[in-house]
């Protein structure tokens, strides 16, 4: 690794060393908010470098457009997370849990950054290393316990799946960089090209778990019920958007090695994903557990994005590109989902989290005005999830399935395979609503069961929920430059603004 | 060429054979350190196809993804015996399907079939028959004979 990439890699090594800071630190004294300070500090010093350093080729990253993109995410979102996770008191494992978090937001940004198989691995697992902890330290109860072992074999069980599909990929090309594999493979391959499409399928298999994709979804529901809601809602946002943008890495790359099949996998992949998720949350009663397979479902959308992409060749003038669309979704996804949570986490008591649907019973007729505020704003996230029209989640379900109709193909069939896939996310987001509404109705429209709740302690969780939902309602009413600027990252935008370049590799 | 691919083959299908080990061991088995070896062998099978690949393509990208693996499959060793010892703890067995509170609503635990307990009969040691005629005994050496 060259000096040059090092100091590419400034952001992601100031936020790992704000974690080293905490974790060292933090053995000697407890306060929980002033690490959450250092933590918020470590992430702003991060962001001022990310904005002064200019990206350039450094060997072994890949820092293009997308990569900023996500990176820029990772910082936004693990500002928000530290928020939500905020505790007033005094807490013993309130270091570990927070530096555990930075390494997360620095896991995401390596991802976002890799260009290199060896470097993306390691990213993924900055991801799920500290999870464990978090995970196991969050909630020392034997439901947290259970659902950290959980989410622990099942991880590395997938994280060995994902590595034997990248062997057969290096072995496709011989080289680990991405460039190198996709310059190999669009010449052809040789004679181990076919080795690609192996890979291609156990790639799409490790990252179906961290995406929590149909059939890898299973652990979703048990390990979000048996943590806090800070482990679920950084479980919702962390491994999804580096499972989304390696997916996006590594699959188009595969793909070259095999013939244009890619996308009936993303393809059938969605249709599970989304109908599995969706038919599954109307039973829940369990709000975290309704959260997880409402997480699934939203991959399932999500994978549509995927899908458009891997089958390229849209209409002439159609507006939205698949990445574009992805990535505006998880944005928007992100933003609902982590307000959700920061909300929930606002009504609860230490020890004694908000769980169930009915604790929400009657919150909007509560006599504090916070806790008032607080069921007007769960219901924004709540819509904007289900996908009404002035919030934000409208626009990210209107680009994705816009897209998927506009997909013109390269054989007969494949436009009415996406025109159906653009029908059934349709049905499914109507679905969805059932569940979402019923959520809403408890708050507004049942009577109170006992003492109403009033977390009058937390406030910062609450600030946490009213920039989520602020944001939600901004995206909702102006939402042309947040798509324009995920557009922008998007690997159709490169090939645009550098034509020759792709024209030479050809 | 023809011996390289040869070789490159044979190493393939023992890494696959080792991949696929570890996933049957993985999911049939229920001792939870005995799944985390069976996952660490998963692991061996991708590094040793990593390394074959490396040698065909004489490149030494495949060895260092392989001492990457090690080092994070360390890692992971280290947490993975620290969260068994505390589940050991809290429920003192290492068996995996003891840890299933957290499921569906209204479903019933899974209940795996039991193993059947190892009969312990008091052993039946072999006698010997006694035959012949019986040897005299000298009076005097019993009776000087050192107590033991």
């Amino acid at each position: 690794m060259s000096s040059d990439a090092l100091w590419q890699l400034g952001p992601e090594t100031l936020v790992a060393l704000a974690a080293v800071v905490v974790y060292v630190a933090g053995a000697f004294a407890a306060p929980r908010a002033a690490w959450s300070w250092v933590g918020l500090a470590g992430l702003g010093a991060a962001a001022l470098c990310l904005a002064s350093t200019t990206p350039q080729a450094a060997e072994p990253l890949r820092i293009d457009a997308l990569a900023l993109w996500l990176r820029w995410f990772a910082l936004a979102s693990g500002a928000l997370l530290i928020l939500t996770s905020w505790r007033p008191a005094a807490d013993a494992d309130g270091a570990e849990l927070l530096g555990s978090l930075l390494l997360i937001i620095a896991g995401m940004m390596l991802v976002a950054a890799a260009g290199d198989l060896v470097l993306l691995f390691l990213g993924l697992e900055l991801i799920s290393i500290p999870t464990y902890i978090v995970l196991f330290v969050g909630r020392r109860t034997s439901e947290g316990r259970e659902a950290a072992v959980k989410y622990f074999y099942l991880s590395i069980l997938a994280s060995a799946i994902l590595l034997f599909g990248l062997s057969f990929l290096y072995g496709a090309a011989g080289t680990t960089s991405i460039e190198g594999i996709h310059q190999r493979l669009l010449d052809g391959g040789g004679s181990l090209g076919g080795f690609a499409g192996l890979a291609l399928v156990f790639i799409f298999a490790g990252l179906s778990y961290k995406i929590a994709a149909v059939p890898f979804h299973f652990y979703a529901p048990d390990v979000y019920q048996g943590t806090t809601n800070d482990g679920a809602a950084l479980l919702s946002v962390a491994p999804k958007a580096a499972g989304f943008l390696a997916l996006v890495r590594l699959v188009a790359v595969a793909a070259e090695g095999v013939s244009s099949d890619a996308w009936r996998i993303a393809l059938a992949l969605a249709v599970l994903t989304m109908t599995t998720g969706n038919l599954l949350a109307l039973w829940q009663d369990n709000l975290r557990r309704l959260l997880a397979y409402s997480s699934i479902a939203h991959a399932g959308y999500m994978l549509i994005g995927l899908a458009v992409y891997l089958g390229g060749n849209t209409l002439a003038g159609a507006a939205f590109d698949g990445v574009a669309a992805l990535l505006f979704y998880l944005l928007i996804y992100a933003l609902a989902t982590v307000g959700t949570f920061a909300a929930l986490n606002y009504l609860g008591e230490t020890g004694q989290p908000v769980d169930h649907v009915d604790q929400l019973a009657g919150l909007a007729w509560s006599e504090e005005p916070r806790s008032r505020a607080t069921a007007w704003l769960i219901a924004a996230f709540m819509f904007s999830l289900t996908g009404i029209p002035p919030l934000a989640g409208f626009w990210g379900k209107l680009a994705l399935f816009a897209g998927a109709l506009g997909v013109r193909g390269t054989e007969p069939a494949m436009r009415s395979w996406f025109v159906g896939l653009a029908v059934l996310g349709i049905v499914n987001a109507a679905i969805a609503a059932a569940y979402y509404l019923r959520v809403v109705g408890a708050m507004f429209f049942r009577m109170p069961m006992g003492k109403p709740r009033t977390g009058g302690s937390r406030s910062v969780p609450f600030a946490a929920a009213v920039i989520c939902a602020l944001l939600v309602v901004a995206i909702g009413l102006i939402p042309t430059p947040w798509y324009e600027a995920a557009d922008r990252a998007t690997p159709a935008a490169a090939a645009r603004e550098a034509p020759e370049m792709i024209a030479d590799a050809r | 060429m023809e011996n390289e691919l040869a070789l490159l083959n044979n190493y393939l299908v023992v890494g696959a054979m080792l991949f696929g080990i570890g996933v049957i061991g993985f999911v049939s088995r229920r001792n939870m350190i005995i799944i985390f070896l069976a996952a660490e062998m998963m692991l061996q099978g991708v590094s040793l196809s990593l390394v074959a690949w490396a040698r065909y393509h004489n490149d030494f990208g495949g060895q260092m993804f392989v001492v990457f693996i090690i080092t994070v499959a360390a890692c992971e060793a280290a947490l993975a015996l620290a969260l068994i010892l505390m589940l050991f703890r809290a429920s003192g067995s290492l068996d995996i399907a003891l840890w299933q509170h957290l499921r569906e609503a209204n479903q019933p635990a899974y209940v795996d079939e039991e193993i059947p307990e190892l009969e312990v009969k008091s052993p039946t040691w072999p006698r010997l028959v006694p035959a012949g005629r019986q040897p005299e005994l000298d009076r005097s050496d019993t009776e000087h004979r050192p107590s033991v």
